[in-house]
């Protein structure tokens, strides 16, 4: 046990006492699952990335600087080296969700019902690691297929490919090159989502987007989209908005990677 | 029947996307939706302006367990739907350019 403290101490760069101790959640009695998550824990983290913990109860966040979003409340708190932000779900609102995820229409019928942070908290439940007794988070693990999440994100990251797709058909018949080159961007960064879900991956966040490819299990296809999205996502703009016929190539080979990767997805 | 060189070489139209959901593909240009079954979906897959449709033929033969003639009408026949529709252009034809 001291051993993974330790574990967890240097992945999160603060102590699970101080993590649990900020927010009073050291020997409680009412039922709660405690567990930290987020881009420390998976690995992507940086100098200034904060903690996130997940605190599953029915208690409220404590703290002046503690809010209610939605469905659930947040603290945010201060260690020695990081921001510790605490998510609060109440054991209700984390049941409703589960459901929610098994009512999802993954078919013709689909409809992007998830907010944003629940995305976020399904992921992240997924992920998590304990930081009270195991059996909890695993408990709560069970609740949710995690694989509809993953093809949700990847149908949701298809439907922007198509609502790009349609608006750069319009701008290249138009003649908006400049409209055009900015949206082939979007257009680069939803192919990669599509891929990376596709692949397993249930991070929902854009910025990760290199990150997320380079941990994908290696494969060709991998390889090509990776290649793809830093040969295509930052092009010389200027070289390209002073020539008309070659910033139209380039965005037909964007939206030609996203046709060929959205075949991959849906064989 | 189609009058279709075996060497001519399909590739799809940029503008052309291919949707599968629920089993039924559909390939989508613009507002226009075609539903296709799955052997011109094999042959819509194989229009990448890499193979001629003789090559195509001979996957659709070997994917499908279909005779040779029958893959070979099958494939000209998706060829020339795709062409009718404005879904594919014929990129290479003995030194000749087709637009659809």
């Amino acid at each position: 046990m001291t051993e993974q403290l330790d574990r967890w101490r240097e992945l999160l760069g603060e102590s699970v006492d101080l993590i649990l101790s900020l927010q009073e959640l050291h020997d409680v009695d009412e039922p709660m699952v405690v567990y930290a998550s987020g881009s420390l824990v998976e690995g992507f983290g940086h100098a200034t990335s904060d903690i996130d913990i997940f605190v599953v109860t029915d208690r409220h966040a404590q703290g002046g600087l503690s809010f209610e979003i939605e469905n659930y409340e947040v603290a945010v708190d201060f260690g020695r080296n990081r921001r510790i932000d605490y998510e609060y779900w109440s054991f209700a609102a984390v049941d409703a969700l589960a459901g929610k995820l098994d009512a999802l229409s993954l078919g013709r019928g689909f409809l992007a019902v998830l907010t944003s942070a629940e995305e976020v908290f399904v992921h992240r439940l997924r992920v998590g690691i304990p930081l009270v007794e195991r059996g909890g988070l695993e408990e709560l693990q069970r609740r949710f297929d995690f694989s509809r999440l993953q093809r949700y994100l990847t149908i949701k990251a298809v439907r922007e490919v198509d609502d790009v797709l349609d608006d750069l058909t319009g701008m290249l018949a138009s003649g908006d090159l400049d409209s055009a080159l900015l949206r082939s961007v979007d257009l680069v960064g939803y192919v990669v989502d599509t891929w990376t879900h596709h692949c397993g991956n249930t991070n929902p966040y854009q910025k990760w987007r290199p990150r997320i490819l380079e941990s994908l299990p290696p494969s060709d296809r991998t390889r090509q989209v990776l290649d793809a999205f830093w040969g295509l996502r930052f092009p010389d703009a200027g070289a390209l908005r002073a020539d008309p016929s070659r910033c139209r190539a380039h965005v037909v080979r964007c939206m030609e990677l996203a046709n060929t990767v959205t075949d991959w997805v849906q064989p | 029947m189609t009058s279709l060189s075996p060497a001519s070489v399909p590739k799809r139209e940029f503008f052309v996307r291919r949707r599968k959901y629920d089993g039924q593909c559909w390939l989508i240009a613009g507002t226009c939706f075609y539903e296709i079954d799955d052997l011109v979906d094999v042959v819509w897959r194989a229009c990448t302006g890499d193979a001629p449709i003789g090559a195509i033929a001979r996957q659709l033969g070997e994917e499908r367990g279909m005779p040779p003639d029958a893959a070979a009408t099958a494939t000209a026949n998706a060829v020339q739907l795709f062409l009718d529709l404005g879904l594919v252009q014929l990129t290479q034809d003995g030194g000749r350019r087709h637009g659809a």
